[in-house]
């Protein structure tokens, strides 16, 4: 059983449902934990949503690497783009505790990244984004 | 994605079925869009067969509220599953929505 995957994406909302879609099927053969499972779909819906959406100032199509890596007791994902440079460790955190009238949604996507995933690293090398997301698996 | 729809007097329970995440939330919306048009809207959404939700969903959910508050209407979450609620908690929602535990009780707070 391999425990890696790597999945090459383009820069398109469709193509975070494929990544999903093979990411499930590594999850199911390694039995992954739901939980485990769940929190890193939100974080990369947030990720991916946010190079897709506002990472190119061009309309030209680029290709975003995904590499899940399982390790003993943790899965590690690992992505690269192209977009402008973008740390979400740098973005400040949102006032969450606001009543409905004020509530925006606003910097949620990454406040929730770092709340569901147990380590963040980002890299800015050659051009490159290089995020790690790492989720503890406790069995 | 698939939300089924249901009346119980005046009151209106949607379930979706999935993940409420950035490839569903625009259907979600414009089915949240054609009802919360309508004054006094009572409605309930039963996320018993949502799998997750991402802020794309989060976003959606923010907007109905605001839309019904503005319309006199009411808005009632039921049926979360935990990782729905650490969702909402860490997103600060939990405070600003209604929610119950299943759909008679969520019907129930709307008579």
């Amino acid at each position: 059983m391999k425990n890696e995957l790597s999945v090459q994406l383009n820069n398109n909302k469709k193509e975070i449902r494929r990544l999903k879609k093979e990411f499930n099927k590594f999850g199911e053969l390694h039995r992954l934990p739901k939980n485990v499972l769940t929190n890193m779909h939100v974080a990369l819906d947030e990720v991916l949503t946010n190079v897709v959406n506002y990472g190119y100032t061009d309309k030209k199509e680029h290709q975003i690497d995904v590499h899940f890596r399982l390790k003993s007791n943790m899965i590690e994902v690992e992505v690269i783009d192209d977009a402008r440079p973008f740390n979400i460790l740098d973005v400040d955190e949102p006032v969450t505790q606001k009543p409905l009238e004020e509530k925006s949604i606003g910097g949620l996507g990454i406040h929730l990244i770092k709340n569901l995933m147990d380590e963040v690293e980002y890299h800015r090398r050659d051009g490159l984004n290089q995020l790690f997301l790492r989720a503890k698996i406790l069995h | 994605m698939e939300i089924k729809e249901h009346k119980e007097g005046n009151i209106i329970i949607l379930e979706p079925n999935g993940r409420l995440d950035t490839n569903t939330s625009d259907e979600f919306e414009a089915k949240l869009v054609g009802l919360t048009d309508e004054e006094e809207l009572r409605l309930v959404i039963d996320l018993i067969h949502v799998d997750y939700i991402s802020s794309a969903g989060l976003r959606v959910l923010l907007m109905a509220a605001k839309k019904l508050k503005i319309m006199n209407g009411s808005i009632v979450l039921c049926s979360m599953s935990n990782h729905i609620k650490e969702v909402f908690d860490i997103a600060g929602f939990t405070p600003i929505f209604s929610i119950e535990h299943s759909r008679d009780k969520a019907i129930e707070s709307l008579r």
